[in-house]
């Protein structure tokens, strides 16, 4: 079984956002698709330790969040994890990493590239969200539209895409996504297509996580999106998570009510 | 003097003024027009946080606010005015 490796650090405001979607939502998603994750949260997320995971052959692609520049990207508290030209060539070569990190699409993609990396994803200039405050980020719907749009990318190789179909499927979800709030809020349209304008593709697009067919679907099927697990709880999760709370999220049920179903209410 | 009617550093110095103008003109132009946009948001939008992710570090702002900060924030503004920038032109092609 390939592994994706998702480096997910949580310390301010941005990582805080991103957390639980890569801790609860993408690893959950890669699982059931025959994909293990292996997560790096928190305070793990440092460069010794992400090096020392990536000693591992199994691990095939390099996902989650963190802050970067041209030729940097960081994991907690700023722990420099990758920069050009400063790390074994062997932590890269042949894998996917497409964590989101502002941009690492100048300078640090190309280098690595360079060094022998299969495939990635990098930002050539800032990346921008939006996010409601005092809603937890997974029940937040505006964040949603980000973070369920990038992971497309990475769910799209788990299902046996190639890394450059699996890029265009993300740039049309994050597309489908603007079109969503088009008529209500067109900067939040005009952002989410702006990011995906400038998350290039790096590397082979023929590059692919996983060989062969992709494995069998698990004992529970969303009946909406046809995700599966064999999981129950995860389902139940899923379906709370994914298809109930953002149908009620426009409020229009009473706030009493919405406390009573543990919905979350904003401060 | 090239120029005959004007002085090198009474060139500079319009030079000088056109800049500070356009640059006062255009951040109190940006913040009325953003706080034009905001009014036609529902309420819960204007509530929204904007994180901008950034040379390594989040610049997080709530929309309301964003207005004041054109005026006051330099570093913002730059960052705003860049950001504007980046999906006008898109807008425009």
């Amino acid at each position: 079984m390939p592994k994706a490796l998702i480096i997910a650090p949580c310390f301010e405001i941005a990582t805080q956002e991103w957390y639980p979607w890569l801790v609860y939502y993408l690893a959950p998603q890669l699982k059931a698709r025959g994909v293990e994750p292996v997560l790096v949260q928190g305070d793990k997320a440092t460069r010794e330790n992400v090096w020392k995971l990536l000693t591992d052959e199994e691990i095939r692609a390099i996902l989650g969040v963190g802050h970067g520049n041209d030729n940097v990207y960081t994991g907690q508290n700023y722990d420099e994890i990758f920069v050009s030209c400063q790390y074994p060539s062997e932590t890269i070569r042949n894998r996917c990493f497409a964590p989101v990190s502002c941009l690492v699409g100048r300078g640090l993609l190309p280098d690595m590239v360079e060094k022998g990396l299969g495939c990635g994803l990098g930002e050539i200039t800032v990346y921008v969200f939006y996010f409601q405050p005092g809603v937890d980020p997974l029940q937040d719907w505006v964040l949603a539209l980000f973070t369920k749009s990038e992971f497309v990318y990475a769910i799209s190789l788990a299902e046996g895409k190639t890394s450059g179909e699996a890029h265009a499927a993300m740039i049309k979800a994050y597309y489908d996504a603007a079109d969503k709030i088009r008529d209500i809020d067109p900067e939040i349209a005009y952002t989410l297509e702006a990011d995906a304008d400038n998350r290039h593709h790096f590397g082979d697009p023929d590059w692919k996580l996983v060989e062969g067919p992709p494995p069998a679907p698990g004992k529970y099927i969303c009946p909406w999106c046809e995700w599966s697990t064999d999981e129950p709880h995860l389902m139940k999760d899923h379906i709370w998570n994914m298809h109930i709370w953002p149908e009620l999220q426009p409020c229009w049920l009473p706030r009493f009510i919405r406390k009573i179903l543990g919905c979350p209410i904003k401060r | 003097m090239p120029n005959g009617n004007i002085s090198p550093r009474e060139a500079f110095d319009r030079v000088l003024r056109i800049a500070a103008s356009f640059s006062n003109e255009t951040r109190h132009k940006l913040a009325q027009a953003y706080q034009g946009y905001l009014n036609t948001l529902p309420p819960e939008h204007r509530e929204m946080m904007m994180a901008i992710m950034a040379k390594g570090k989040t610049i997080v702002v709530k929309r309301s606010e964003i207005p004041r900060r054109i005026l006051e924030d330099d570093e913002f503004f730059h960052l705003f005015l860049q950001y504007l920038s980046a999906i006008g032109a898109k807008r425009r092609r």
